[in-house]
């Protein structure tokens, strides 16, 4: 059988570039708009993501890491009670007013995150190394993302104030952004002695587990159902809790339907622009579509003919999308611009430019109509 | 009153429609291709135009048949009702015995699809594909297995004379060759019928009087019924039989050998 549709998309490559082009470009505008929407979104669970802890207990029904309230310091008992429970750390969520030194340009919301600065913590584990962690022992010291020197107005070793506190910055990290504010990593001495409410001593907004198997966290947490002889609490597997927080941003936020409606006019973008294209190609070869419809090729033959076109348009646009994504995402994260991406997400963005290229090529179809011999006739 | 041009009698159902008065008409065969009481009209704006009204015709095999007449007589929508491209309005079009009425879309496709073959006055070859690569098309979807579609189409190509040009594609031909290759194209899957629609106007003398020397050779040599519509006075010279049309009624029918208007075969019924 002659590779009718093959051949013609080769032959005739410079038609069908545009189809292939706005098929990559829906794909490059899918991949870049779901991969920003992971990295600021996924910045949300930062706390949990860039820690090793298993366990997350917390105020009863948090719904987003930064909302977190103050829980007695007998939850910490509660967890250690537990024989899988193998460590336990007290994390301290203040928020705070940052001031440069000379108390210029205003203040700047900033979240201190009190951590322990044992070597072997949970907090922050992923993006501190353990020497930095130890710098922070130091009162008043602290560590933020390389990113914000520019908005707290400070450089690497200055001082400022938080909340009318005096600290200074011992180093940098990246990967610490936050939303809707700064992140702003310190020891739990130091953001209790930043915190502006009177806490209960010993009190912390979290405490996180590490559990002897990590494949079993989910068990261990069903074990540690809430005991009115601890105070109210609440206890998270750090992989429910990581999605809650996002979740919170992305869908309660209305963020999320943004998105979903940026999403909706990218396809229908990408499916006008390619079911056009294709279709001026169809229209084009009416005549030669029709005679060979006289000869006794079916209409449905002629329609797999077009639909294997937007199949091969779809992949050479699936390749060139891909290609252009990858390289884009990697500028943004090097320039420190959040971007995320899972497998499943860029599958499912993939799979989405592989269905517009199929509807655009059952649109197209309908150009067949003129494709009757009859009009070959005169 | 009728036009006594053609010879008047009952069409296919009387058993012998040649009568024997008729000499030459009684040696032909059956004919392939039937219209009986075929009318057609269409709607131009918001005035209808009766294209053909009550026409009768039987077209026979081994002949290359010609319907001459001036544009807009109804040759070409002969050709389309007798071929399954269109339904008649009233009447009824047989190809090979078979009542083209009767057949659902699909079937009338599958039809054409084993016994027709197609050549039009555009050569509508597709650019992308080489002169053998465009008879093979139509013959993959006979399900022919590639080795014998291409066997085929070179043989075909051979027929035209086109064999030396069968790694070419549409754009380095001339249009005598794209024609040929067209004609190849109908012939390689060895119709029964073969139509074509003005297959010389576009060509210059030498091509046209190649492309009417083919036609002429696969009526005599495979059986095949040619028939071809045109207005090209080469080809009235080379047709077997030269059906004459105008205002939508055939006027003439003339065989070769005989005398102007004793022909068989056509009928003309006068509503």
């Amino acid at each position: 059988m002659i590779a009718l549709a093959r051949k013609t998309l080769v032959y005739e490559w410079r038609r069908f570039l545009p189809a292939v082009l706005a098929i990559a470009f829906s794909g490059v505008l899918l991949t870049v708009q779901a991969a920003l929407v992971l990295g600021i979104f996924g910045s949300a669970s930062v706390y949990v993501t860039g820690s090793t802890a298993d366990l997350w207990a917390g105020f009863p029904g948090t719904q987003s890491v930064n909302f977190g309230r103050a829980i007695s310091p007998d939850v910490e008992v509660r967890l250690r009670m537990d024989p899988d429970v193998t460590a336990v750390e007290p994390y301290v969520w203040v928020e705070g007013d940052w001031r440069d030194r000379g108390n210029t340009g205003g203040g700047v919301p900033v979240f201190v995150s009190g951590i322990e600065t044992r070597a072997d913590a949970m907090m922050f584990a992923r993006l501190i190394k353990p020497a930095t962690r130890r710098k922070l022992a130091d009162p008043g010291a602290v560590v933020v993302d390389r990113a914000d020197l520019a908005s707290l107005g400070v450089d690497d070793g200055a001082t400022a104030w938080i909340n009318g506190q005096r600290v200074h910055v011992v180093a940098t990290v990246a990967g610490l952004r936050a939303l809707g504010g700064v992140n702003v990593l310190a020891s739990i001495d130091t953001a209790r002695m930043l915190d502006a409410a009177d806490a209960v001593p010993g009190s912390a907004t979290y405490f996180v587990a590490r559990v002897r198997d990590p494949a079993k966290a989910d068990a261990v947490r069903q074990r540690l159902v809430p005991d009115a002889a601890f105070g109210p609490f609440e206890v998270w597997t750090a992989d429910a809790f990581a999605t809650l927080s996002q979740r919170y941003w992305i869908f309660d936020t209305g963020a999320g339907v943004a998105v979903l409606f940026m999403a909706g006019i990218v396809c229908l973008v990408g499916a006008v622009i390619t079911s056009q294209s294709l279709m001026a190609m169809v229209v084009a070869s009416a005549r030669e579509y029709a005679t060979l419809n006289a000869l006794g090729a079916s209409l449905s033959a002629l329609s797999r003919v077009v639909v294997e076109q937007s199949c091969w348009i779809g992949g050479l646009g699936l390749m060139v999308g891909g290609l252009a994504s990858a390289a884009l995402l990697s500028i943004a994260a090097s320039r420190d611009v959040p971007v995320a991406l899972n497998v499943t997400v860029a599958a499912a963005c993939a799979a989405l430019v592989i269905v517009l290229a199929l509807v655009s090529g059952l649109i197209a179809v309908r150009g067949l109509s003129r494709a009757d011999p009859s009009m070959l006739l005169r | 009153m009728p036009i006594q041009t053609a010879s008047l009698h009952a069409p296919a159902k009387t058993g012998s429609r040649h009568p024997a008065s008729r000499q030459p008409v009684a040696r032909l065969p059956a004919p392939s291709l039937e219209a009986v009481g075929v009318s057609k009209s269409f709607l131009s704006g918001v005035v209808r135009i009766q294209v053909l009204q009550r026409l009768s015709i039987a077209v026979f095999p081994a002949e290359l048949t010609l319907i001459s007449g001036p544009s807009g007589c109804g040759k070409s929508t002969l050709l389309s009702l007798l071929s399954g491209l269109q339904a008649p309005d009233e009447g009824e079009a047989l190809a090979l015995g078979q009542r083209l009425g009767n057949l659902s879309k699909r079937a009338i496709e599958r039809f054409r699809l084993h016994h027709t073959g197609f050549v039009f006055q555009g050569f509508n070859l597709f650019p992308a594909l080489t002169a053998c690569e465009q008879v093979e098309l139509p013959l993959g979807y006979l399900g022919i297995s590639s080795r014998e579609a291409r066997r085929r189409a070179r043989e075909a190509l051979d027929d035209v004379g086109m064999t030396h040009r069968a790694d070419w594609r549409p754009a380095q031909l001339s249009g005598g060759e794209k024609q040929r290759v067209a004609i190849a194209r109908a012939l390689a899957k060895a119709p029964q019928l073969l139509f074509a629609d003005e297959p010389t106007s576009a060509l210059d003398a030498t091509n046209g009087q190649n492309v009417v020397d083919i036609l002429h050779r696969v009526a005599r040599t495979r059986g095949t019924t040619v028939l071809c519509v045109s207005h090209d006075p080469r080809l009235v010279r080379h047709a077997d039989r030269v059906l004459t049309m105008e205002d939508g009624m055939i006027r003439g029918d003339w065989r070769q050998g005989e005398a102007q208007g004793q022909a068989a075969g056509v009928i003309k019924e006068e509503g």
